[in-house]
This record gives C-alpha cells, structure tokens and sequence, in this order.
C-alpha cells in the first residue's frame, strides 16, 4: 500500500484524466462556441485556465518529487484534495452559466457535467487514499470496527441534526445559507469517507484471521447481494437514474463476478489459475461500475441520509477493492507455478474478453444499419438485397431506446457504453425518429403512425405588394427576373409566412434576399438538410431567418419568420430562366420576361437536352401499348391467393394489356413472381414497401425505352398500410409521360386511382382501369429514343453517357440545367458521391438545387453555426474548387505503422 | 554502464508523443506549411512542376494533377520518428540532462528526416501515375517507405552511437 505514495502515481489519477477531460471539453467546446454569449466564453476561459494551471502545479511536483526520488508529501494531498473540491464546487455552481439551457444537450458528446466528477474524481480518491495512508501509522494497532462506527455516526448524525437543530437555524432560506450547508456537507461527506477508507485500509493492512477466516460471511453480501440489490433498485424503483442496467446481462454478470469472488482460494495451481481468469474476465465489469460511480462518491453520504439505501452506491467501490485485492494475491499465488509471460498474457486476453464481445457484437449491428439504410435511403434499383431481418430488429430497438427521453443522470441508456456505441454504430450521428420509424414500418411492419411533416400553412400572413423586375442578359442569353415581396401579417400575434411556388421547367433560382432589422441580408445558399436544420433551431428562438427549398418536383416551399402583430416585411427571389415564364405565388400570377421573335428549339449540354414547347410541337406523338404491373401486397401472406386470383380475373377482363404483365410481390423487399409462382410458399417479412416496388418498376420500364408503359396495380386490403418514404412521386415525373397515377384493388373488387406526383394515400374511387395519354417521342444521339410528356411545358432528356461537365461561370443557366440533369440521374441512380458532387456544384454556381438551399440568417453565430453543420455533413471529402480527379498524397495511418513496427521489434525480440 | 531505467522519461516521451497527436488534430493545412513547403520544394525540383498554395487546401500541382494537403504533412511521420529517435537517445545516454538534450536533438533530426521520407514517399507515387490511385498501392507504398526509412534510420543511428560509445 506504500506503493501508493509513489508520485508517478500523480501522472495516472490527474495529468492523465484531465489531459483526456480537456480533449472531451475541447470539442464539446468547439461545436457549442458559436452560441455563447461573451460572458459564458469568458467563464470557460476562467474554468479551462484553473484547471489546466492545477494540473500543471500537480504535473511540475509529480516530476519534482520522483527526480529527487521523495514520496509524496502529506501537505501536497491536502492541497491537491482542497484544490480540487473547490474547483469542482465553482464548477457546479457556475454550470448553468457555463452551459446554458438554450443550448440542447444532444449537442453534447456524453454528459459534461458527469464526466468532469469522473476524470477529477480519481485526484481526490488518490488525495484521500494519501491521507488516510499518512494517519494510519501501521505500529499502532488501531481497530477497524472504531473507524467504522464513526462512519456510520456521521450520516446518522446528520439526519438527526437535519430533524431536530436544522429547521430551528432555517440555513436553507438565503443563498449564504445554501452555501453554508453544502460546504458542511461535502465536509462531513470528506470525514465519512476519511473514517470508511481507513476502515478498509486497516483490513487490507492487518488481515486479520477471524476476517480472513469468515470472510465468506462478509464477501456473500457484499459481492453478490448488494450489487444485485443496487441493480433492482436502480432499475426498477429509482427508473434507470443511473443508466437503463435492465439488461439480463448486468445481472448474470453481477452473480457470475459475486460467485468467483466468493469461491474458496485453494491450493490447487490449475483451480487457482481457473479461478484467476474467471476473475480477470469479470473485472472489467467490476471497473466499469466502478468508473460510473466514481463521481457519485462525494453525494453517498447525502444518498445514505435522504435515502437510507444510499449506501449501496459505495457498493461498487468497496467491489473494486476487494476485487483488486482478490486479483493481486491470485497473482502472488500463481507467480511461483506459471512464468510472468503467462500470467500477464491472461491479464490481458481475460480482460479484452468483455469489451471485445460488446466490440463485434456493435460492429455487426454498424454494418446491418449500414447495409439497411443504403436499401432504403441510396438503393441500387437493378440489385437484389437480401437483410436479415431479425438483425435489423435488434439494431433498431437498440437506436429507438437509446433516443428514449428518460436518461438518468447520464442523459445516456447506458453509461460510456451509449457513448461508445453511438461512435462505433452511428459515427457520432443520430437517427432520426423519422427514419426509425420509416425503418420500422419497412423491416418489422411496426405499423405506427407517420409522423407530421413540415405543414407549409399560411393563416392571416399574406402578399400585399408584388413587383417584378425581368431583365435579358445578351451575353448568356437568358432572363433574370426578381420577384420583390411584400408580406404582411394581419394577425395580433407572432406568425410565419409560408407557401409553395410552382417553378417552371428550366426556371431556378439564383439569388434571395430578406430584411432584418430595414438591412437587406443576402441569401446565403447551403447544404439543404444543414439549413433546415438552422432554420429550425432559429425559429424556435424566435429569431429572423427566411428559407427557400424544393420539396418535390419542383415544388419549392417559401418561409419567412418570424412577422410580428401587423409587421410588414420585404423579401425577394431572383430567378433564372430562359423563356418568359407564368408564375403563381400564393394565388398571385405573374409573368416574368418577354417572347422573343426567335423561340428557343432545344439546346443540348452535356448532361442531357432541354427541349423547349416550341420544339416539343413539332415531335411526333405516339400511343404507347399499356401492360398491367400488379404490386401485390405482401405483408399478409394469407391474402396472397386471393390476391393471385384477383388479378386472373382482371387480365382476363383487359385482355389487350395481359400481354407483358407482371407481378410482384412486395414485403420489405421486392420479388418478380409469376402467376405458375407458389406465391404462398415466399417467406414474407415486414411491412408493404409500395413506393419501393412502384420506383422499380418505373426505373426498369425508362431504363428499357420500349413502346410500353406499366399500369401500376397495388393488390392490398389496406392501402394506408402502404409505406411512402417521400410525400410524392413529382420527381420521378420524366419517367411516367403516358399515366400519372397508378390505382389500388382490394379483395372486394373495389379500384381507387391514386396521384404520383401529389399525396400518394389520398384516392378516387373508379368503375375501370383507364390507359393513359399520348407521349411525344424524341430520337436523340441516333440511336435512343425518349418519350416526353404531350404538353407545352419544356421537358429535359438525360443523356445515356454524360460527359464531365465543370462549372465556369455563377448563376449560369446552362450549369444549372446540366445541375437539374445530374439531378434527375441521381434519382435513378443514387449515390452518396453524386449527392456530395451536385452539393459541391450548386454552391460553385450559386443556382439552387433539390440538395441546397437559399437561406437568411441574422448574425454571424447563426452563419457560423450553419457553416459547422455544413462542414460535418460534407465532412472528409475533395475540396470545391479543385478538380474531382485530384489526387491527395495522403500518408499512411500512424496505427498501421505503429502496428507493423510494434510486430517488428517483437520479432526481432524473440529471434535474437 | 548500462543505462538507467527511469520511467520518468518514458512518461514524458509519452505526453510529448499524446500532445504531439492532439496539436496536429487541432492544425489546419495553412499552420502545417513549416513541414510541407520544403517536401514542395524538393518537388518541384525533382518534376519542374509548379504549385500554387489554395487556402485551407495545401499545395495543388495542376500539372501533376495532386494536392499535398494536410492530410499529407508527413506530421505522423514526424511523430513516430521524434519517438523512435527518443528512445534510442534513452539507450545510449545516462543522465537526464544527456537525455533531454538529446530530446531536443530528435525533435530536429526527425523533421529533417520527415522531409525526407515524406518527399521520397511522394516522388514514388508521382512515378506510379494512375497505379496510386490504388487505394491499398497508395496505402502499401506510403508503408514500405516509411517502415524503410524509420528502419534504417534507426538502424544506422544506433551503430553509429554504439561504435562513439565504446570508442
């Protein structure tokens, strides 16, 4: 126990916690920083620079002392102890300040405030461990049972003095008062502890038979019992406020730690080597309590007072002792049977056992809900995936609890854990319950309800004043018109302005701007989903941001927020378009530009065509021949015959269309299947992916370019169990010229004809299956031919092989075509570097696309603040303005060449 | 006189080594210039290719098509070869003051000696041409390179101390 006089001890308990506590605060700091006020920065300068001069004073004498080879000296653990207390009071009185409310706590890395008693807490064990050593001279026969009744005398003395003197003095009432307890307290709290260590210290340092003797009397109850009881308690009657513990594995664990540490210590080397691993392996469990507890040891004694059972939560640190005692005679035993190699080498494979189990068990569930979200979120059409479900089952319970609100003191599930998992499964991301429930609804057929999208509503804030600005620019031959807006709110309270704009084909927009506060502020354009992410977090602060963005198609939503009691606000959106246009915003219709006596024909870049109306007119039209796609519902296997049946019956009533048809059967996954199919005979798992099969089945049938198209007929008894990830099908438009709605057949017979390109769910009820109308086909690139919607609305053709194609020039109107092209490719074909590469692109030529956004925010914080989140979500890619075939030189990992080189010197080791 | 164990310095070649890591995490590629800029110019002299310094991106040779940007610094480099240094300055000295002089001299060598091997790693990829964008060619070359210099490096400072040592 001298040992623990050793100053290189100091580099352990202090310089190396704090070390890893300032790496933790720093980034914590970093992503926090934009939305401190000066005041709070100033107080985490205060704190950081106490803390890191402490450390400093600790590090200096640890060096000191070990140089001039001195023991650790009585007096510096009381500095250090002292030091640290009071470091640790300023702090949590000054927390609030330190971390304001207003900002969310997800932002967080774990809870600071916890992690700052876990990583000081170490330093004060260490101080008080010194003292308790210094005080308790080993030539003196002192009695533990002594040390333990004073232990025991404080707590209790305490709830008496709270019972009876305490209310007469009603020290509670000021905030002198307040102070004056909780100093008595933590003082009191030091003594109880000082008494209880002792006792412990005098028991370890004696080994007195009569306790070596009946230790099992004592070990049964405080290895087995009391740790089973904390976790009962801690999960059932004080709801998981120390972490969700709930999991059988805590309790096996618990009894199987108990149990080997209770076993008798034989003389038998290959017992004893058994008992030894089995008490390696379960010490990491014993640790991890251990390190959770930890910064709870100052308030046992409040916990023992308030709630008598309080005293379970020295329960852990009375395990570690024991446990670590335990472990080091096992090891003194087995030292003179087995070579030091062998005994280590057991150290370390025993207690990697536990945390590489809790590894690969994580990493599997990393790659299912990677291999899951590529499915659902970047699918490849022409693959077929094969997901194990029951793994998804797992991994989304395991995601949906870890959001759950209630989290204890940790604001985690499970301590360090919930921390490690989110970094090794989730990249320190989150899931969103939209997307748990979207995968729900997919994998398990959870069939809960959608939950409420952005509603783009407008009650009593409307346009009062419009005026339009349309300007040629010769140069690029393309029309630049501003829309300038006048909104008033007519409301006697706070409210949002919201709408949707139509845009035209070959329209976008390329600039925006709002007042705030009678100052013009640009728009800024971003990363859409980093945008509405700001745009969010503003509004809940009532703040002034205004924000552009396509929904679907090109559909873009309008909001400006927030309008004060009868506030009249101006705002403005440039845009970009080739031909005169008609728009309506929020029932006003404008028309932007002037015909020209030469119309535009159809102008070819290198992504694809645009084709205009005029060129459009001169296109041959041709009827397509109609084909039935039936997209049978899978998710209940015992409607699958009559569904076979059903679907005889209607190809034997349209007989002109049963030519080509096909049958699919939809679950989670997509199955082609033919009527000769035992279609009962398909294991079937989750719920009725239909906006999955419809996209296929368009996908395959533009991918083909024939002279069909499909009829899509979604066989279900319950349409609104159907799962649509996108509120509509508006952007896959170019695929489906012939027929823009798709129709619905239950058992009854009953057919409901549904839009694509508006809310899918909502239906009309139809006596027949109608063909659709006649397309316009377009022979580009000699050989491929395009069908195009019979309308006078321009259409965009894709090319089959694009070519590279770079942005030169901003709010250029061919680089936003080419933008809207590699677009529309990414619908059919997604991927997270063409995402990434269009993101990248839309900023260079500052034209907005369906990934970004034109946004308006008040001050620099909120700009700093979208910037980092913009940065996270295009994090660790090529730079803008460099070339994508740019080659980076990076050198190679430091663990590769530690690693290699570590192999290396063991070789050379062992050779010679 | 066999060299003293003290694991002190052991210790504090491990907080210098922990700091080192966590300054570079903390360095953007404009604060790495002092450690690119020399491999930049040992690069250009050998290809006669220009470069042009991009803000927040490092060095770009156009002509070349490559960027030596942060990622690229050879700053890991530095750090294990600053340590690989240190501890045979521990093996062949005595005393702490010997040690911490030679401390300082490692932190000098390994930089030179970063240079160097960064610059070398680099022409070898540069030769490669389209070989190196390769994932694990580009990965196994920047490993041989740097395992070689680091190997005989360490290897020919030690026969060097050793033979001053019993001279």
């Amino acid at each position: 126990m001298k040992s623990f006089l050793n100053p290189k001890w100091i580099f352990i308990v202090n310089t190396l916690p704090v070390m890893i506590l300032f790496c933790i605060a720093y980034g914590d700091y970093q992503v926090i920083n934009s939305l401190l006020d000066e005041e709070h920065i100033t107080l985490w300068k205060y704190f950081s620079t106490s803390l890191l001069l402490l450390t400093i004073i600790n590090f200096i004498y640890a060096i000191y002392t070990s140089l001039n080879k001195k023991k650790v000296s009585v007096w510096y653990s009381i500095f250090m102890l002292c030091s640290s207390i009071t470091f640790l009071y300023i702090y949590f009185t000054k927390s609030d300040e330190l971390i304001p409310w207003g900002i969310p706590r997800w932002m967080f890395s774990g809870n600071i405030m916890t992690y700052i008693g876990t990583f000081l807490m170490p330093t004060l064990v260490y101080s008080l461990l010194q003292i308790v050593i210094k005080y308790t001279p080993k030539s003196q026969q002192l009695k533990a049972w002594i040390n333990l009744l004073v232990s025991i005398a404080i707590p209790l003395s305490i709830y008496f003095f709270t019972l009876i003197i305490g209310p007469l003095w009603r020290l509670g009432s000021n905030p002198l008062g307040i102070h004056t307890v909780i100093i008595l307290l933590v003082g009191a709290t030091l003594i109880f502890l000082f008494f209880l260590t002792r006792c412990i210290y005098i028991l370890v340092i004696n080994k007195k038979e009569t306790w070596v003797r009946y230790a099992i009397i004592w070990k049964i109850p405080v290895t087995v019992i009391m740790p089973l009881i904390g976790l009962h308690l801690n999960n059932n009657e004080f709801h998981h406020i120390f972490g969700d513990f709930s999991n059988l594995w805590f309790y096996i664990l618990a009894a199987f730690n108990g149990i080997i540490l209770c076993l008798p210590n034989k003389p038998k080397k290959w017992y004893r080597l058994s008992l030894f691993m089995g008490r390696v392996i379960s010490f990491t469990y014993t640790l991890y309590f251990f390190v959770v507890f930890l910064p709870f040891l100052p308030f046992s004694i409040a916990a023992i007072i308030v709630f008598g059972a309080g005293f379970l939560m020295l329960t852990p640190l009375v395990l570690f002792v024991i446990h670590t005692n335990q472990l080091w005679e096992d090891f003194k035993y087995l030292g003179p049977y087995y070579s030091k190699n062998i005994l280590i080498g057991s150290i370390v494979v025993g207690s990697l056992l536990i945390p590489s189990y809790l590894s690969v068990t994580y990493y599997n569930d990393r790659e299912t809900l990677h291999q899951v979200l590529d499915y659902v979120y970047i699918p490849n059409y022409d693959k077929t995936y094969t997901i194990d479900t029951s793994s998804v089952s797992n991994t989304l319970s395991i995601i949906a609890n870890s959001k759950e609100s209630s989290r204890g003191i940790f604001n985690s599930q499970q301590p360090y854990l919930s921390s490690y998992f989110n970094w090794l499964v989730l990249d320190n991301l989150t899931l969103s319950d939209q997307k748990i429930n979207d995968l729900q609804r997919i994998f398990l057929d959870k069939s809960k309800t959608k939950t409420q999208k952005n509603q783009i509503r407008n009650h009593g804030v409307n346009i009062t004043k419009i005026d339009t600005q349309s300007k040629y620019d010769k140069q690029q031959k393309v029309w630049r018109s501003w829309v300038n807006l006048e909104i008033t709110n007519k409301n006697e309270s706070l409210k949002e302005y919201a709408t949707t704009i139509d845009l035209p084909q070959g329209t976008w927009v390329s600039d925006y701007y709002l007042f705030v506060n009678g100052v013009k502020e640009p728009g800024i354009l971003a990363e859409k989903k980093s945008a509405q992410w700001v745009f969010s977090s503003i509004r809940n602060q009532n703040r002034d941001p205004g924000i552009l963005y396509y929904l679907t198609g090109n559909k873009v939503a309008f909001r400006v927020f927030p309008f004060l009691a009868n506030e009249i606000r101006q705002t403005g959106i440039q845009l970009i378009h080739k031909e005169p246009i008609s728009l309506r915003i929020d029932g006003h219709e404008l028309d932007l530009g002037k015909l020209s006596k030469t119309p535009i024909k159809s102008i070819e870049t290198k992504e694809g065509l645009y084709i205009s109306p005029k060129a459009k007119s001169t296109l041959k039209k041709v009827k397509r021949k109609p084909f039935f796609h039936f997209l049978v519902d899978g998710s209940s296997k015992k409607h699958l015959p009559k569904y076979k049946n059903l679907s005889k019956k209607i190809l034997s009533e349209y007989p002109n269309w049963n030519t080509q048809a096909k049958f699919t059967i939809i679950d989670h996954q997509i199955r082609d299947v033919s009527l000769n199919d035992d279609w009962k005979a398909i294991n079937i798992q989750g719920g009725f992916f239909l906006e999955r099969g419809i996209k296929k089945a368009l996908f395959e049938n533009y991918k083909e370019e024939v002279n069909t198209y499909p009829v899509i007929v979604a066989l279900t008894e319950n349409m609104n169990k159907a799962i649509f990830l996108d509120e509509d099908l508006a952007d896959w438009q170019f695929t489906f010229p012939d027929l823009n709605n798709f129709y619905s057949l239950n058992t009854k017979g009953e057919i409901c004809k549904h839009s694509l390109i508006n809310n899918p769910l909502v239906h009309d009820t139809v006596a027949l299956f109608k063909e659709g109308q006649k397309v316009l086909a377009h022979h580009h690139q000699k050989k491929t031919i395009a069908f195009l919607k019979n309308d006078n609305k321009p259409s965009l053709i894709l090319n089959e092989k694009p070519k590279e194609s770079k942005i030169e020039e901003v709010k250029n109107w061919e680089s936003a075509l080419n933008l809207q092209l590699k677009w529309q490719r990414q619908i059919l074909y997604p991927s997270d570097d063409a995402w990434l590469k269009l993101v990248k692109e839309s900023f260079k030529s500052r034209i907005m696309t369906p990934v970004t956004s034109y946004l308006v925010v008040e001050n620099e914080a909120q700009k700093a603040a979208l910037l980092k989140k913009q940065n996270e979500v295009l994090s660790g890619n090529k730079s803008l303005d460099l070339g994508e075939d740019t080659l980076k030189m990076s050198e190679p990992e430091l663990w590769i060449i530690l690693l290699l080189l570590g192999l290396m010197v063991r070789f050379k080791s062992r050779r010679f | 006189m066999l060299p003293k164990i003290n694991p002190i310095h052991y210790v504090l070649l491990a907080i210098i080594f922990v700091s080192m890591k966590f300054l570079y995490t903390q360095l953007t590629v404009n604060d790495l210039t002092f450690i690119i800029g020399p491999v930049r110019l040992i690069i250009t002299l050998f290809t006669k290719a220009q470069s042009t310094f991009l803000h927040n991106q490092g060095y770009y040779f156009s002509e070349l098509k490559i960027i030596i940007d942060r990622s690229c610094s050879g700053f890991t480099l530095w750090i294990i070869s600053f340590l690989s240094m240190s501890l045979l300055c521990i093996k062949h000295t005595i005393t702490t003051k010997a040690r911490l002089v030679g401390f300082g001299i490692a932190i000098s060598l390994s930089y030179l000696f970063t240079i160097l091997a960064n610059s070398s790693r680099i022409l070898t990829l540069i030769l490669l041409q389209d070989l190196a964008k390769i994932k694990w060619i580009h990965e196994g070359t920047g490993v041989i390179i740097n395992l070689t210099f680091l190997i005989v490096t360490y290897m020919l400072l030690d026969i060097t101390l050793t033979k001053k040592q019993h001279s």
